[in-house]
């Protein structure tokens, strides 16, 4: 399950999240983060519900502070939903429940899901 | 059972659980170690996890195929150590962090590992105790009993009917789940009791298949005990600072909606807030020093009930360990 969020960089946040098709979740984290860790199996067990229209990445702070600047995060586990690459919510739940009915209500609203 | 990982603890072997425990109880002693609720190991002298220094590996499936243990299995025994710890920076510890918590609460950061029947299946062992552990929170003399609304009893009484199904081997079709999950979100909707709020949260978050949320029930326990020591603390306080508290949840929730709300999402917190002054007032009193130092106080009177409720729990899960090894209840 662990494949479904994909790990992205500086190098392929063009490729995997400006220029995808469909929304993009983007999970904001760092290894040291003990709630970020504990947050990454909700993500992968949201990720086969919305297999198609929605894609989950992951980016590490640490390894990427320009996209961190870019998405303005301010502290993490910090959850971004974007659009062309552009940040159209966050999301601020953290329980499975909470964050399938944020994700449904944002993707109904864009005709997605 | 469709759908059920197996696994062997240890691999049957108990000279390889010796091994492997006797090296977590050598750092245990020397505090090198620190509970937590995820896999941590690493090499470089920083902190590790009891579960991550058990199997020298902080990734998932190296764990499962070095211990023959379920990574959530060792997540939760180390998250109810973790929940009734505190920590605090001192210098002289290791890794700067000294941890402090009763005797018998500590002790279970040992005895889940030595409780473990070597060769037995441990993968409904969290599961299980996922369904003791709401069924005790459902019971008439638990300490928030007065406080859960008959809708969210209902919710809770239904997952743990499809947890028995699913448990017992019985397919529960993901419409039930849906259904289930949408009256709980209703129910939680419910503005009325604040000290039910904590419960009623708990339920929304444990409507899925148990199996499937195992790995995701640590940080939910986690959350629903902070929100218990809260309530535990609360006849500890004057009058004027349990409604603070009282207030101050009125308001996070509040602060909650507004942030599921598309149109007010990205706004600042202070700006979301202010719609309810009230409660605006309260979250920033309690937010001030002085009133945490005297929750802080009210948290120790209540320690000892706190603890009392954590002890039962991990008596419950030790049960469930030590059971699984038992041939009668190891196929469940």
């Amino acid at each position: 399950m662990t494949a479904q969020i994909t790990p992205v960089s500086d190098a392929d946040f063009e490729a995997e999240v400006a220029r995808s098709d469909i929304p993009v979740l983007i999970d904001f984290w760092a290894p040291w983060c003990g709630p970020c860790m504990t947050l990454l199996p909700t993500l992968e067990a949201l990720a086969p519900m919305y297999d198609g229209s929605l894609k989950i990445v992951k980016v590490n702070i640490d390894e990427c502070p320009e996209l961190a600047e870019k998405f303005n995060v301010q502290s993490i586990p910090y959850l971004v939903l974007a659009k062309g690459g552009e940040a159209t919510a966050t999301l601020h739940d953290r329980s499975r429940t909470r964050l399938a009915s944020e994700l449904d209500a944002l993707l109904d609203q864009d005709g997605q899901a | 059972m469709s759908g059920a990982k197996h696994y062997c603890a240890f691999h049957g072997d108990p000279a390889r659980k010796a091994e492997m425990v006797g090296r977590v109880r050598s750092k245990w002693t020397q505090r090198q170690v620190v509970p937590m609720a995820y896999l941590k190991w690493r090499t470089d002298g920083g902190m590790v996890s009891l579960s991550g220094t058990l199997a020298e590996t902080q990734v998932p499936e190296q764990f499962i195929e070095r211990t023959g243990l379920p990574v959530e299995l060792g997540a939760l025994c180390e998250g109810l150590v973790h929940a009734g710890a505190g920590f605090s920076e001192d210098e002289s510890a290791p890794f700067g962090l000294a941890m402090r918590g009763d005797e018998a609460i500590l002790a279970f950061a040992m005895e889940w590992l030595d409780a473990i029947p070597v060769g037995a299946d441990l993968g409904g062992v969290v599961p299980r105790f996922m369904h003791s552990f709401l069924g005790s929170v459902l019971a008439p003399d638990f300490a928030m009993s007065a406080h859960v609304s008959p809708a969210v009893r209902t919710c809770a009484e239904r997952i743990l009917g499809l947890w028995e199904r699913e448990l017992s081997g019985v397919q529960v079709v993901p419409k039930e789940w849906r259904s289930l999950r949408a009256d709980a979100l209703r129910a939680s909707e419910d503005p009325g009791d604040p000290w039910g709020y904590a419960v009623s949260e708990l339920v929304e978050s444990l409507a899925w298949p148990a199996r499937g949320l195992a790995p995701e029930f640590v940080p939910i326990f986690q959350v629903f005990m902070k929100e218990l020591s809260q309530f535990l603390l609360a006849p500890y306080l004057s009058n004027e600072d349990r409604d603070i508290l009282t207030q101050s949840m009125v308001g996070l929730r509040e602060l909650s909606r507004a942030h599921r709300d598309p149109q007010s999402s990205q706004l600042p917190t202070e700006m979301l807030l202010g719609r309810e002054q009230h409660a605006k007032h309260a979250v920033r009193t309690l937010m001030q020093a002085e009133t945490q130092a005297r929750i802080n106080a009210a948290k120790q009177q209540a320690q000892s009930e706190s603890d009392g409720v954590l002890r039962r729990q991990m008596d419950s899960l030790r049960k469930l360990i030590e059971d699984a090894g038992r041939p009668e209840t190891s196929a469940a």
